[in-house]
């Protein structure tokens, strides 16, 4: 049994590692068609040209395409990889059952017709029908075997013939009986109805939060023209249309690479000063003992309520003295301490039992080194969220960059996206959508693909912050 | 290590101003290598004290010796003290083995050895399997076995355990009482612990102190405490089923119970008394007084027979052989087994 | 390699015994040497030790500016390039802002965002998180989409929302297509509206505003409620069910009392992060804040933050900085009114 569980480790790992090496070669390759795309003269301008790609000549529309198919497999293959690699690299004992296989089965499937990628295919095939006979206890071909003999069941209505014969079995039983099932029946249709209201106001919900999402990568795949000739806007393109050069053009006029490293460089900055400040903070309120401690903590509480803009009027005027005007330094330190995440964590640090200090006290431990080594990780879940919520302000920041540091070298993603001025040429200068929104897909896509890897972590975080109000 | 605690003294102030003596004038020594337990009721000064040896609480007045060590004013740290909490205070996020080699990283040694010290701890308490588990995976009774490891790993002079049997089933609380037992035979180190239960107490502790209201009642050997109670609270809180506490007097040396009934002799002078019988100290005697039953249950070996005497419900435990089948039930007293008691003091009279 | 790791702990082991043993050692040096109080720090020390890096930031930033912020609106005629005034007035300032119709017009707008949208946010986040609670599959997928706005950047998305209300023409004076929105009226055989273009009436950009309000305000109310609902005992709900109550009084007999401190702390922080409504209306109307409305007139949609942010970008104007800091002080007293109501209502209110 050992010895099996070891191979189908090995040759999950094998096709993981086989998966990997396409998705890279799918970076490279989506990577060339990128560049190879040509610019318009003019923003508004469509490009239908051709390329010269390995020898052969092809359209913009083939590119397109070329582009969107490859899209479409990171979309699907990228998540699904990290997990697999996740469940490669984890040592707890894996769990085998029908899903395990199904999922394998699903796995090279979809290697072999959606990522030609059939050493991974037939890996996984292996592999699916390693752990089949582990969980059936029989192998494929009995497997086969068997749903042949249900379908063959079904077509031949001896399905059916069951399925009669235990309901005027259960017609002969008592009356109270069919009085029971009535209502169990009815309370079933009841439950059915409100899961189905459930679903459908969710699903309204959801379109409705979605929606501007998916107009927003929609737009940005459009061409101008269609932008402003067509009389209704579709709301589906195909996939030979999808324009992603607009993407090159908001790239091309739209430093992103030095507004992304501002932004990173600010946020790392401010969120190190933050949970640092924050950590020492919270510790203080919470396990220190000093006098005045409530008071002052309630008076911290107080200017939570107070409107950010009366400080910024002053902080502007401090900021000119400091002479940071117009420099990194105006955007890191005010808003380095943040009250909300020191009495967040305060909350948690005071959930912490006074009986573990008082070992720890016993034990030779000191303040120090209780925060150290016992606060923080029994906190961490809570610091993971100020940390990364502290790293996400910064992308968010529009207001107070725009204040204090206006030239464009020290430009915030926020404050780029709004000043950048995307228009064409003509005298009224009306924006370009379908560039500007690309650009700002440029923006929202990375934040987006953080949450998702981080989600686990900022939902649990959010939600408990609400908790104790 | 002797632990010596010369009028140790904790008041608390609460915000009123209103003051309690929590511990109040306590002087006792607990000898060196000896298992002892303190008890009491709830609120009676017991925890506060261990902590106050602990040095985790700062006493009002008075001084803790450990040996010739004046320790009063030191910090808990630097006592050499090992403590083992109710909910035992297992570091959640370590395993096992961090948990009990958490204390060592603070002496001067090396890792190897801390190492070979804390499989040998964790080897002398039973949890040798579980070294790499969180607190978290394990049973009430094994994390208690951490927390116990982790107390002794650095060789302390002395050991306190607060309530350590309380927060574990009945089954369970056998066991571990058992093996607290060994642990301390084994390692010989003094072990002071807090409880309220009395039968735990009396079946492993070498001593016992009886508390109430911050104030010692009697330290003595258990068995000692039992059969010679020094007061009315020890009498009363030793014992179950509980002490039968009735009113009478002394005459002419014999001791009076009301309806003059004569139940014992008494050497000293007459005064009004209050008598205390354990049920299991009356016994059946055809010479005996006699009594009317309000109820008898018949409970395998022993049976018990509920009786008034003069208002008072007293409850008497007998063979049940002696008493199979008589019709009259006659009652004495075994000699020796009367314990007298001033009504106003309640100390014991002789 | 798992030689090298036991190196390594032995290494780190040795490191941390050495500093702690050393520190031990000065430690009774001193003290044998009545030098104690070096290292013995008392709590007050200690805690203000652990404050400073905090306290230093919130001094300069954040106590310090309040104070100055009153004592601003109390002159006039503040020039930034010198620091100096020109007079003192003591309630001068606060008048002057009071009067101006601009200040009015951004109050009424304000209030209209906040007493519209913030309660239709909260009933609607309130919704769905029961009915997020009562479903098991896909629950972790609605999750996830219903928590995005969160996560995305507040002008980016405005500048979407613009777009999908944008234009009603199509001539060639105009040529800019139909919006999305515009698109699903004309399906229902309507005609197209000016939403926030040129043209547009004040209810229309105003419905749009208030729409993006509620899009943005829901994705944190729907996790603070959904949380705070799987945390209420299921044996609550069950005794009800003997008891026979319906769904409908489930909900507002249990599920609603007992999130009651959630609900009052959302609506509190909404209410008050409503009142500073900004950004959502820069994304959506522009930098200034106006919409031309043919070639008269113009709708101002500033909001009171809006108009406290144009005096402060013009503040090289003599004066005008004054007049900021007394528009933002009667935000905060605005603020601190419907707090102190909201915290007397709450009192009776609120079960803990």
């Amino acid at each position: 049994m050992k010895r099996i569980t070891k191979e189908i480790r090995k040759l999950d790992f094998i096709a993981t590692l086989i998966d990997t090496v396409y998705i890279l070669f799918a970076i490279g390759l989506i990577y060339y068609l990128f560049s190879v795309l040509a610019l318009p003269n003019n923003i508004t301008d469509e490009v239908n040209t051709t390329y010269q790609i390995l020898g052969s000549t092809w359209t913009s529309a083939q590119v397109n395409t070329a582009i969107s198919l490859l899209v479409g497999y990171f979309i699907v293959f990228i998540p699904t990889t990290f997990s697999n690699w996740k469940r490669v690299r984890s040592k707890d004992v894996i769990e085998m059952d029908e899903w395990t296989y199904r999922s394998q089965y699903l796995y090279s499937f979809m290697s072999l017709f959606l990522s030609f990628n059939p050493f991974s295919a037939v890996i996984r095939f292996l592999n699916a029908t390693k752990i089949l006979t582990i969980v059936q206890g029989h192998g494929l071909k009995q497997s086969l075997i068997n749903i042949k003999d249900d379908l063959l069941d079904f077509f031949s209505g001896r399905t059916f013939q069951r399925m009669k014969a235990r309901r005027l079995a259960r017609k002969e039983t008592s009356e109270s009986q069919q009085d029971l099932e009535r209502i169990s029946k009815q309370d079933f249709t009841l439950k059915v109805l409100v899961m189905v209201a459930n679903y459908t106001f969710l699903t309204f919900i959801a379109l409705f939060i979605f929606l501007p999402f998916y107009w927003m990568i929609l737009t940005a795949l459009k061409t101008n023209t269609e932008l402003t000739t067509a009389v209704s806007p579709r709301l589906i393109i195909g996939l030979s249309e999808m324009q992603w050069v607009n993407f090159k053009v908001a790239l091309d006029r739209f430093d992103f690479g030095l507004y992304l490293s501002n932004t990173l460089f600010v946020g790392l900055a401010s969120m190190v000063g933050t949970v640092l400040t924050t950590i020492l903070a919270a510790f203080a309120f919470s396990r220190l003992e000093w006098k005045g401690r409530e008071f002052i903590f309630s008076i911290l509480l107080m200017t939570m309520m107070i409107p950010g803009e009366l400080y910024t009027i002053t902080n502007y005027i401090t900021v000119r003295n400091l002479g940071w005007y117009d420099s990194f330094y105006a955007l890191i330190f005010p808003f380095m301490t943040s009250i909300f995440y020191i009495f967040f964590l305060r909350q948690t640090f005071k959930q912490i039992p006074d009986t573990l200090y008082r070992a720890a006290r016993v034990d030779g431990c000191g303040d120090f080194k209780y925060l150290t080594r016992v606060m923080i990780p029994i906190a961490k879940p809570t610091i993971t969220t100020i940390t990364i919520l502290s790293a996400i302000g910064a992308w968010d920041a529009y207001i107070w960059p725009q204040l204090v540091a206006p030239s464009e070298k020290y430009w915030l993603i926020s404050v780029a996206l709004r000043s950048t001025r995307f228009t064409d040429g003509g005298s009224d200068a009306r924006p370009v959508y379908n560039v500007q929104l690309a650009a700002t897909a440029l923006v929202t896509v990375p934040l987006l693909i953080v949450f998702f890897s981080l989600k686990k972590y900022i939902l649990a975080g959010v939600g408990r912050s609400g908790t104790k109000g | 290590m002797e632990i010596r605690l010369e009028e140790l003294t904790k008041i608390f102030t609460d915000k009123n101003g209103k003051e309690t003596r929590a511990v109040d004038n306590l002087s006792i020594t607990i000898p060196s290598g000896k298992l002892v337990g303190l008890l009491g009721p709830s609120g009676c000064g017991k925890s506060t004290t261990l902590y106050m040896i602990a040095g985790l609480l700062k006493p009002s007045g008075g001084k803790i010796f450990f040996g010739d060590d004046d320790v009063t004013k030191l910090a808990p740290e630097k006592r050499g003290i090992g403590l083992v909490f109710q909910n035992y205070a297992l570091y959640p996020h370590m395993t096992v083995r961090q948990n009990i080699m958490f204390p060592l990283e603070n002496l001067n040694i090396k890792r190897e050895e801390a190492t070979k010290l804390v499989e040998e701890m964790a080897a002398l308490v039973g949890i040798l399997d579980q070294l790499d588990k969180k607190p978290s995976q394990l049973s009430g009774g094994q994390q208690q076995r951490v927390a116990i490891a982790r107390a002794l790993v650095k060789k302390p002079r002395v050991l306190l355990l607060d309530e350590p049997l309380s927060n574990l089933d009945a089954r369970l609380r056998l066991q571990t009482r058992e093996e607290i037992k060994r642990i301390q035979r084994e390692t010989g180190i003094t072990t002071v612990f807090v409880t309220h239960d009395q039968e735990e107490a009396m079946s492993i502790s070498d001593q016992m102190v009886v508390l109430d209201y911050g104030v010692e009642q009697q330290m003595a050997v258990p068995q000692e405490m039992y059969n010679h109670p020094a007061n009315l609270f020890v009498a009363k809180f030793l014992g179950n089923p509980p002490i039968n506490i009735l009113d009478g007097k002394i005459e002419q040396g014999n001791v009076v119970l009301s309806d003059n009934l004569i139940v014992g002799t008494s050497k000293s002078p007459n005064a009004t008394v209050v008598v205390g019988i354990r049920p299991e100290d009356f016994r059946f005697d055809p010479q005996g007084f006699e009594v009317t039953p309000d109820e008898i249950e018949h409970i395998g070996r022993d049976t018990l027979i509920y009786f008034t005497l003069g208002e008072k419900k007293v409850r008497a435990i007998v063979d049940s052989d002696s008493v199979y089948g008589k019709t009259k039930i006659k009652l004495s007293v075994k000699k020796d087994k009367l314990h007298v008691f001033n009504p106003e003091t309640g100390n014991v009279v002789l | 390699m798992k030689a090298f790791k036991l190196k390594l702990q032995n290494l780190l082991w040795r490191m941390k015994s050495v500093s702690h043993h050393s520190f031990v050692k000065t430690e009774e040096f001193l003290t044998r040497h009545r030098l104690g109080f070096i290292v013995n720090w008392p709590h007050w020390l200690k805690a203000i030790f652990y404050l400073l890096p905090a306290m230093l930031m919130l001094l300069v930033f954040t106590f310090y500016p309040i104070i100055n912020s009153f004592m601003i609106s109390f002159y006039t005629g503040f020039n930034i390039q010198t620091g100096e005034f020109d007079n003192y007035t003591l309630l001068g300032n606060y008048i002057e802002v009071v009067n101006q119709a601009n200040f009015l017009q951004a109050l009424q707008n304000t209030a209209i965002i906040v007493f519209i949208s913030v309660p239709i946010t909260i009933l609607l986040s309130l919704f769905i998180a029961v009915a997020l609670n009562s479903i098991k599959p896909l629950k972790g997928f609605y999750q996830t989409i219903f928590f995005l706005p969160y996560v995305t950047n507040t002008i980016a998305i405005g500048l979407v929302f613009a777009f999908m209300f944008s234009g009603n023409t199509n001539t060639i004076a105009n040529p800019v297509g139909l919006g999305l929105a515009n698109q699903v009226i004309t399906w229902f055989g309507g005609q197209p509206i000016a939403w926030v273009a040129t043209g547009a009436t004040y209810w229309s950009a105003m419905t749009v505003i208030l729409m993006y309000s509620v899009w943005n305000g829901l994705a944190f109310k729907i996790i603070v409620f959904l949380s705070g609902i799987q945390g209420i005992d299921k044996q609550y709900y069950q005794a009800a069910q003997i008891d026979g109550a319906s769904r409908a009084k489930a909900f507002s007999r249990i599920t609603v009392p007992m999130i009651s401190p959630m609900i009052f702390y959302i609506l509190i922080t909404s209410v008050i992060g409503s009142f500073k409504t900004y950004s959502s209306v820069v994304a959506i109307i522009g930098v200034d804040g106006m919409i031309t409305t043919g070639s008269s007139g113009s709708l101002n949609m500033k909001t009171i933050v809006f108009y406290i942010y144009d005096y402060i970008s013009l503040a090289a104007q003599d004066g005008l900085m004054s007049l900021a800091a007394a528009a933002a002080i009667v935000l905060f007293g605005i603020i601190l009114v419907f707090t102190m109501i909201q915290l007397q209502v709450g009192k009776r209110r609120v079960h803990y």
